[in-house]
């Protein structure tokens, strides 16, 4: 990626100062965004979090997904247009395996990031009573600057869980293993992070995680998902490495899930975002 | 806000694990056991150890014993209590009990009737077996050829021949070459050949370079059911505390918390490595005359060494020795003109009275340079060695009664100062073992001497009192630590004043399964060094601290996978500066099919300084060990295949890199490398046509 941009405004200055944190093919490992809009809530984390269609923290959570999912993810980070995220998810389960298929779109009209994820998941046991999940991604991202040109690259991600005991799941997950570059070899960001889910009733949650970014330090995150009644889950998250806290909330109707998250940066202010789920 | 959050970290995966333990007969599947590997065993052994300091030695009479594990119902006290978690009276209940009831049907049964607790037997198994006694059947012969080779793909500027200055003389190819005959119990006979890279092929025995830079073999006769040996070639000795005589297998301060320091020389054992300065070279054996056990060698080697001439008072010239290399490597120049340059005779023996349980020995030794060695101005090292002629005596014993141990050594150097280590160690049923270790070492330390210090180059001018402690309160739980108080008696090197410190580690393990292993360990180090200040003579010592954290996670899915994951977090302080490392790491161990293991890792470390870097073990070729130490911000990635197509055949191949993205150099000096990243190559073929 280049490391100027011709931009005039403020509001370029201002990307500039926060993208090492934003765009998303920069360093995911730094935004809750990336995460979709269940995980954002908790921190931005959930490496073990099984049967979330986003996948944005580890491939092998859709080998979790019970039925055929669709969803919707819109995302504007620190209220700035500029830094708005649309995303599209799908996912089928099939016999052996389950197949998603996905489509991003990041920045504006001087920054524009596209991302087409296509990736599968299954269980296998290996021959014990306990199920390993793993999964792979593919995703294509392809960067476009006015003046600078446009170039893409395909990233390889994968991932694991397990559930090692009755009430924890772990899980890991390797990202950009083929380190992939762009343009005149800046490397799209290589992340390994490692989490764990304490899930010990079916109405609480907590879940842990840490994640290595190669040129950031480790940023740890962690979260809580309480389940009050039967159609409305709370969710509360913090992160470091920059310090965030995140809060959202779930609501189900029937086939649809509504999932509402905000990111909190104590300088560059609010992150909201919004996904709809239809089963 | 980050140790906070691994704080959070380590209490959730901790406490819950327990929290979470079904009732009794939860369904476990038989092939999800997390037995111990080799590796696990190599782990637990060599934990944070830098490759600089590790002895090669120790680590391939690790491989040589998991490779031929002790056969419980045949092997001796002796050769059983070699073992790092075997006591000697366990060893000796073993042999007694085989003796009285007959041959053991089980490994489990021999443990049993030793009272070796399980929390040791985890590691143990690796290295016995039972094999049913026939008469009549003479021990098989096993023959291993072995080639390895291994290379770095990234070469650094000393293979850059169109530059000016220095630069290596053979290939960037390491090769060694291992042949080894032997009958099981009674003979063995091994020859290495090692070439290290930028050494050439050359032939040179003037200097004993025979086409490789180092050749090492022995013919041995070594009987397990009996206290005896003879070894002609290259052999190690090892005698009570290592205060006079100890040169072989050591296992120091270490997550081994109560056995580590808890020593009882093994006496002597042929040398099982590559390193030419680590061995002696010549007829050593042992022998048992009633009660007494007597041991004898002799030996002749050629030290690397640089030598100088100087005037005596009376005009004449006269050769001296300025230094004792002992890096092991030749491949500059001037590193191949101190090869072998100094000849080494050594004789010395000793006697031991008693059983193994409860002993006492005396031991010596006379050991003459063909040139005397200068002294050195540098302060650090004025106590040092000079002279041409050493000498040592030394007393030990060890002794057993009832769950309480204790070993002791005096030893007198050729300078006539004394020094000792002396231990207690007893066992509180099976709820907790507790070990008490002192050490008092002169300045003029022994020529041969290698006792549990806190230096790494010697016991020279230290005392110390070490306390460890292994606590199991729970079957699922166990807790082990220790904490040594040193004090350096004389200036070391950038410690130009007496100085004192403090090494505390505990681990704490949780096995809430089988197939799961979670510990916690804390290490914290304090030591003083030179500060910084105008002038040299007032130069006050200025504490310096480490203090590192880890959470290990280990989980074998099934008999064919399994995974490891790891968190390290290092903080070093000193009066200049203070600094912080970091590594994430996870493992991968896939049995892909029954005759093709694939090991993986990904790791991905930041450390800002140097004094902050991280050490992480990590599988290598068989009879090879690799810890590397990680400072910087960058990754490190392995892909290891070991393929066994035969039972007689097994091919190894490792590709390994480290990437720094922000680096434009790596390495230094000779091995500085342009660019990012440095990826090595390791192949190795074993064959054993006899097994």
């Amino acid at each position: 990626m280049p490391t100027a941009w011709h931009l005039s405004s403020w509001r370029a200055l201002l990307l500039l100062c926060a993208g090492v944190w934003v765009v998303p093919c920069v360093a995911p490992a730094q935004v809750s965004l990336q995460a979709g809009p269940r995980l954002m809530a908790l921190g931005g984390g959930g490496t073990a979090v099984a049967g979330d269609l986003w996948g944005g923290s580890n491939p092998a959570t859709w080998a979790g997904l019970p039925s055929r999912q669709l969803g919707l993810f819109a995302g504007q980070a620190f209220e700035l247009a500029e830094l708005r995220l649309g995303a599209v998810r799908a996912a089928q389960p099939l016999s052996w395996m389950t197949a998603v298929v996905g489509a991003q779109h990041f920045g504006f009209d001087q920054f524009r990031e596209l991302q087409f994820p296509v990736g599968v998941a299954r269980e296998v046991s290996l021959g014990t009573t306990r199920a390993l999940a793993i999964g792979a991604e593919a995703r294509y991202t392809h960067v476009s600057i006015p003046g600078y040109g446009s170039d893409g690259a395909v990233g390889l991600t994968a991932g694991a869980q397990v559930q090692v005991v009755r009430t924890v799941r772990v899980g890991v997950q390797a990202v950009n293993l083929n380190a992939p570059t762009l343009g005149n070899g800046d490397e799209l960001p290589r992340l390994l992070q490692v989490g764990l889910a304490y899930h010990p009733q079916e109405a609480f949650l907590l879940v842990v995680d840490a994640v290595k970014d190669v040129l950031f330090p480790v940023s740890y995150r962690g979260g809580v998902e309480v389940q009050p009644v039967e159609s409305l889950t709370l969710r509360g998250g913090v992160a470091t490495q920059p310090t965030r806290f995140t809060a959202g909330l779930g609501l189900q109707v029937s086939r649809l899930t509504v999932h509402i998250a905000a990111e909190r940066h104590h300088v560059l202010g609010w992150s909201p975002a919004v996904g709809l789920l239809l089963r | 806000m980050g140790y906070a959050f691994l704080q959070t970290l380590m209490m959730c995966l901790v406490v819950p694990l327990g929290a979470g333990v079904p009732a009794e007969g939860h369904a476990v599947a038989t092939d999800t056991l997390l037995t111990v590997t080799r590796a696990e065993v190599r782990a637990f052994l060599f934990d944070e150890r830098d490759d600089e300091a590790l002895p090669e030695d120790l680590f391939e009479q690790l491989e040589a014993w998991l490779d031929d594990p002790l056969d419980l119902n045949r092997a001796s006290a002796h050769a059983l209590v070699v073992l790092p978690w075997l006591r000697p009276a366990q060893a000796e209940a073993i042999v007694r009990t085989r003796t009285t009831d007959g041959a053991f049907p089980s490994v489990e049964a021999a443990l049993d009737a030793a009272g070796v607790p399980p929390q040791d037997r985890a590691y143990l198994r690796a290295f016995l077996r039972v094999r049913p006694l026939t008469t009549g059947t003479p021990a098989p012969w096993r023959l291993t050829l072995m080639q390895q080779a291994t290379r770095r793909l990234d070469l650094g500027r000393g293979y850059d021949t169109s530059r000016d200055g220095t630069t290596y003389l053979g290939s960037p190819v390491r090769v060694m070459t291992r042949l080894q005959v032997s009958q099981r119990g009674r003979w063995q006979g091994r020859l290495t050949l090692n070439k290290h890279a930028g050494e050439p092929f050359a032939w040179d025995p003037a200097r004993q370079f025979f086409g490789y830079s180092h050749v090492a073999g022995h013919v041995a006769w070594q009987p397990r059911h009996r206290r005896t040996t003879v070894i002609v070639g290259d052999y190690q000795v090892a005698l009570g505390q290592g205060a006079l005589l100890w040169r072989g297998l050591a296992f120091g301060k270490g997550t081994a918390a109560v056995d580590g320091p808890a020593r009882s020389g093994r006496g002597l054992a042929p040398y099982q490595g590559t390193d030419p300065n680590r061995h002696f070279r010549g007829l050593a054996g042992t022998v048992a005359v009633g009660p007494a056990t007597l041991t004898a060698f002799a030996s002749h080697t050629r030290r690397d060494a640089a030598l100088d001439t100087l005037a005596t008072p009376d005009g004449q010239a006269s050769v001296v020795l300025t230094a004792l290399p002992t890096s092991g490597r030749y491949r500059t120049p001037l590193e191949r003109e101190r090869r072998a340059t100094a000849t080494l005779q050594t004789a010395g023996g000793a006697i031991e009275i008693g059983s193994l349980g409860r002993h006492a020995g005396l031991a010596g030794y006379v050991a003459r340079f063909g040139y005397p060695v200068a002294g050195s101005d540098a302060l650090y090292r004025r106590a040092s060695f000079s002279g041409q002629q050493a000498h040592g005596l030394s007393l030990y014993g060890y002794y057993t009664l009832a769950e309480t141990t204790a070993g002791a050594e005096l030893m007198r150097s050729h300078t006539g100062t004394r020094g000792g280590a002396a231990w207690l160690r007893t066992t509180i049923g099976r709820l907790a073992e507790v070990l008490w270790h002192g050490r008092f070492f002169p300045v003029g330390r022994s020529l041969f001497g290698n006792p549990i210090a806190e230096q790494a180059s010697g016991a020279a001018g230290e005392r110390g009192f070490y306390l460890g402690l292994q606590l199991h309160p729970h079957p699922a739980w166990t807790l082990a630590g220790y904490a040594d108080v040193f004090a350096m008696t004389w200036p070391r090197f950038r410690a130009d004043r007496p100085s004192t410190g403090l090494d505390v580690r505990v681990r704490l393990t949780h096995q809430p399964r089988s197939w799961l292993r979670v510990y916690a360990q804390g290490r914290s180090r304090q030591r003083e060094q030179n500060g910084a200040a105008l002038r040299h003579d007032t130069r006050p010592l200025q504490p310096i601290s480490r203090h590192d954290i880890r959470l290990h996670t280990q989980y074998a899915h099934s008999s064919t996978l399994r995974l490891a994951t790891q968190v390290d977090h290092v903080w070093t302080q000193t009066e200049a500066s203070s600094g912080r490392g970091f590594l994430l790491s996870q493992d991968v161990r896939w049995q892909l099919l029954p005759t093709l293991r694939l090991d993986a890792r990904l790791a991905f470390f930041d450390a800002d300084t140097f004094d902050a870097r991280v050490y992480a073990y990590e599988h290598d070729l068989r009879y090879s060990f690799s810890v590397p130490a990680f400072s910087g911000q960058g990754q490190r990635r392995y892909l290891m295949a070991s393929w066994a197509p035969t039972a007689a055949l097994d091919l190894q191949i490792k590709l390994a890199e480290t990437y720094m993205p922000m680096e434009s150099t790596m390495g230094s000096g000779l091995d500085e490398v342009d660019g990012n990243r440095l990826r090595d190559v390791r192949v190795q073929l074993r064959w054993r046509p006899l097994r």
